[in-house]
């Protein structure tokens, strides 16, 4: 009964409504939208013999405003919503250009343009025809008695019950438009969300990325503020400890109790080199003066003989200095522990945005993610959360070569 | 006369106990200050024999120590620094060392062995230098070095490592238990293996080691 009811209402209801009314009010925009594509295209072909690349330019720049304009048409009427494309803002006038041939967005947007115009144009003239034509016919029984021949659709010496005919047609082509409209819009709608809207994958990874930077940022950040706590808190005041410690040593006069102090200063001295190297783990405090400085500390505290080369002409950023430094002083801590190297070399570069770590020992070789204990897997963790690469080249014999590559952002 | 120090040291904490540590040995604190801006102010008004200086004050709270040290041994020249800190970074050191003599880089931990700090302090005051354990080792495990230093035997590397840390002769034979004559004798070899001249006195001795050290790689 309900599908009867829906079938009989469907050319009075407000969805039929407004979806005609958005096939009307984007028929406007879509012409030089139209135009623009066309523009678009011709342009392209252009490119390929050299000349037109300026003025495709100017219409990419256009057609990414394409979805803008249409959302604001499809919310109004439809309540169609969709996100805007997050745009990464690159800097310098070159990445720009270059940037803009290679949006996706506004390529998509011209592919639209081609087809909404015949879209809209198809489905405004079938159901504006349906509704004159539909609505002449019903009503004919009325008007029969004014024009006999309803412009020449019929023949006028019938006598009048056989308007009926006509009329029953008109009721057919009627309740028929509506769904034909419905089916406009949803092709539509099906290439707005296409080709205008944000593939969501691509907007769920994107969050994600964006996530992930966040948290380790923040990570980093807690870590740092873990270790200033210990730097002025808690070292400081066993240093203090320590030193009154050193003062009672000196003024008591009984040897027993003089050993107690003596004793007690020792654990204190004791637990200063403990807290030095947990706070190393946490954070290096090198780090707050640079990786080269940091790199050079660590390389200075190594057993081995380390060579360190840095060629970084500006800092990186917090997290990915943190974890150079963290794989560098793991990977030479496998080099003393794991690989009989009598010697190393550090070396960290930049190529492109990308940061390079790479770490050679002349040991035996053999080195594999997998080996218990070498702390492969965590530095290959640990470079992964940051969209990077562990690359490992170990043969048996030597001498091994491991390389970190890491987005700078 | 008493020896005159100025310290400069951000946690109050420390501030006091040093102070109330070199007092009780006969070592006038003529200013405590917080600051590497501070200690300038101070160092020009009390003109000290010795200004203690924290590697990380603020704003920064980085290397303010080791600027300040700097600038103080290139403009006070009479005036001898005692760096210290809650870890050790070779570059800072190195960075100190390029000033000759009248400089010392210390973990704060060593104020605890109040009588080795004192008398580092004295060496630094004294014209000499004064260079944490860990200093050394990490100057001595570097492989610019290692030409030179591997002719070394252990005793000889370890007497050395005292030698860098700025001791004299009569210390590193109480430290090693050997009789001074044997010391010297140690000594005398390590110059000729490294090939530093030996007939300069105690201090620039010391110097010498050091710099060799300290050479870019």
């Amino acid at each position: 009964m309900n599908a009867i009811k829906r079938l009989l209402t469907a050319p009075f209801s407000a969805r039929t409504r407004r979806e005609y009314l958005y096939l009307w009010v984007t028929l406007l925009p879509s012409v030089p939208v139209f135009a623009l594509a066309l523009l678009g295209i011709l342009t392209t072909v252009l490119s390929l013999v050299g000349i037109g690349l300026p003025i495709l330019l100017m219409v990419l720049w256009l057609a990414r405003c394409v979805p803008k304009m249409f959302r604001l048409l499809a919310r109004a009427v439809l309540g169609w919503e969709w996100n805007d494309h997050d745009r990464r803002r690159e800097t310098g006038i070159v990445r720009r250009v270059v940037s803009l041939y290679a949006d996706g967005t506004a390529w998509k947007s011209v592919l639209y343009g081609i087809l909404k115009l015949p879209l809209t144009l198809v489905g405004v003239y079938l159901s504006t025809v349906a509704i004159v034509v539909g609505t002449l016919a019903v009503t004919f029984p009325v008007w029969w008695f004014v024009s006999r021949d309803a412009f020449g659709r019929f023949d006028s010496n019938q006598p009048w019950p056989h308007t009926w005919v006509l009329a029953v047609q008109g009721v057919v082509v009627l309740l028929a438009f509506p769904w034909l409209l419905r089916l406009a819009v949803a092709v539509d709608r099906a290439l707005v969300f296409a080709l205008l809207a944000p593939n969501l994958d691509r907007e769920r990874v994107a969050l994600l990325q964006s996530g992930r930077i966040a948290l380790t940022t923040a990570n980093e950040a807690s870590l740092r503020r873990i270790e200033r706590d210990l730097h002025d808190g808690t070292q400081a005041r066993l240093v203090a400890i320590g030193m009154t410690l050193a003062r009672l040593e000196h003024q008591v006069g009984d040897p027993g109790i003089a050993a107690m102090v003596t004793s007690a200063k020792t654990a204190v001295t004791d637990t200063l080199d403990e807290l030095r190297e947990i706070i190393r783990g946490l954070h290096p405090p090198a780090l707050d003066s640079g990786l080269d400085v940091a790199l050079t500390t660590l390389a200075a505290r190594s057993t081995l003989p380390v060579e360190v080369t840095y060629a970084l002409d500006s800092p990186p950023t917090e997290s990915i200095a943190t974890a150079v430094y963290f794989a560098a002083s793991e990977l030479l801590a496998n080099a003393t522990q794991h690989s009989n190297a009598t010697r190393a070399t550090v070396n960290a570069s930049r190529v492109c945005e990308v940061i390079v770590l790479s770490v050679t020992d002349n040991g035996h070789g053999g080195a594999q993610v997998s080996a218990v204990g070498s702390g492969l897997a965590g530095i290959r963790d640990r470079v992964q959360a940051l969209d990077g690469q562990l690359n490992i080249e170990s043969p048996r014999g030597g001498p091994t070569t491991i390389t970190v590559t890491l987005p700078n952002r | 006369m008493n020896m005159r120090v100025v310290i400069a040291e951000d946690n109050p904490l420390l501030r006091d106990g040093i102070a109330l540590v070199l007092t009780d040995h006969d070592i006038d604190v003529v200013a405590a200050v917080s600051n590497a801006e501070d200690l300038l102010v101070a160092i020009e008004q009390h003109r000290p024999d010795v200004a203690i200086v924290d590697v990380r004050m603020p704003p920064t709270h980085t290397d303010e120590g080791i600027r300040a040290a700097l600038s103080i041994r290139s403009d006070f020249p009479d005036v001898s620094v005692l760096v210290f800190s809650q870890w050790i970074e070779l570059t800072y050191a190195r960075r100190l060392l390029e000033s000759p003599g009248k400089v010392g880089y210390l973990l704060k931990d060593r104020v605890i062995s109040t009588d080795a700090f004192i008398d580092a302090l004295h060496r630094v005051a004294d014209g000499g230098s004064a260079l944490d354990p860990e200093v050394v080792r990490q100057l001595l495990t570097r492989p610019a070095a290692d030409a030179g230093l591997r002719r070394l035997t252990a005793r000889e590397r370890s007497i050395l490592a005292l030698l860098a840390e700025g001791l004299a002769n009569q210390a590193i034979a109480d430290r090693e238990h050997l009789a001074i004559r044997s010391v010297e004798k140690v000594i005398s070899s390590i110059f000729d293996k490294l090939d530093l001249p030996a007939d300069t006195g105690a201090h620039r001795r010391v110097l010498a080691v050091v710099r060799y050290l300290n050479a870019p790689g």
